[in-house]
């Protein structure tokens, strides 16, 4: 029963060009949740007042909170039983509070052999047009290699 | 006045070698705050029942949350006020609901002009086991025009 809510995927069915979105808004409380769950507290993160005074004219959220996004995109990709084992994260620009981000991951390399998908990721703000700067540029190598019992 | 003065004078003070550490249990409460931060379902961190069934046995942790951990040492070695410009890890080991991870964020190279700074990141469990290594890049964020001076 319990199964049949996993979607799981086979690495043959997984094909490059494969493409998957997530977006989210990114408030206040994910980043206070984020300070708890990483231990940064930087000023920047959660003093107001601080983040006023920076070129930001704003509180930023962290960087790898906006990265998170980035996980659920490779879960619709490679199904419930895949893991992250290798990733490579530009930042270009920095997130605010109550931005928009949009997630974009696309499949570029499948490997049968070694059971790894590579994955290239651009996360874009609210109303991104096209040669605007993105958020983040990343690339992700996916192991399909975790067994699951029958 | 709350007011921080920005230390930029204080990566100058910062050389090749200077490291801190910051160590966290990941509770179960911590694998529920993520789903709900980063929308990460994965039922590999939150089904108990399905990881079981796995090789893995049990729930671990999404690696981007140990991921996250880098940045309580970068930020107990750096702060204020850093921001992230390229993080590059690599995940050696999974890491299981309850387990203790400590990062270590170690200076490689500071470049005061420029205000960036490199650090070697590495992640230990319970065990002293790595369970992720990686780079990152810094750099410092400048102040506003109005609050200048």
């Amino acid at each position: 029963m319990q199964m049949e809510s996993v979607s799981l995927k086979k690495i043959e069915d997984i094909s490059i060009g494969d493409c998957a979105y997530f977006a989210k808004t990114v408030t206040e409380a994910d980043v206070m949740m984020f300070a708890q769950l990483s231990g940064d507290y930087a000023p920047h993160h959660v003093n107001k007042e601080f983040g006023d005074t920076t070129m930001f004219h704003s509180r930023i959220a962290h960087g790898m909170l906006t990265a998170g996004l980035i996980c659920p995109v490779l879960t619709k990709l490679c199904g419930g039983a895949s893991y992250t084992c290798s990733q490579e994260i530009r930042f270009k620009t920095a997130v605010l509070l109550h931005d928009t981000i949009t997630v974009k991951g696309e499949v570029t390399g499948v490997d049968i052999d070694s059971k790894q998908v590579s994955i290239d990721v651009v996360c874009t703000k609210q109303n991104a047009k096209p040669g605007d700067r993105p958020v983040i540029l990343a690339t992700f190598v996916q192991s399909m290699a975790v067994a699951v019992a029958e | 006045m709350s007011k921080m003065v920005f230390r930029k004078t204080r990566l100058e003070e910062l050389k090749p070698g200077d490291f801190k550490l910051f160590a966290k249990t990941l509770s179960d409460t911590d694998a529920m705050l993520y789903a709900g931060v980063s929308g990460e379902m994965s039922p590999l961190y939150l089904n108990e029942s399905f990881a079981a069934k796995t090789e893995l046995k049990s729930r671990t942790v999404p690696p981007m949350l140990v991921a996250g951990l880098a940045g309580g040492a970068i930020y107990r070695l750096l702060s204020p006020a850093v921001k992230t410009e390229s993080r590059t890890f690599r995940f050696l080991r999974p890491v299981y609901t309850g387990d203790t991870v400590t990062a270590r964020a170690e200076i490689k190279e500071v470049d005061c002009a420029a205000g960036q700074v490199e650090l070697v990141v590495s992640c230990y469990n319970q065990y002293e086991e790595k369970v992720m290594e990686g780079i990152c890049r810094e750099v410092l964020i400048s102040e506003n025009e109005e609050s200048e001076g």
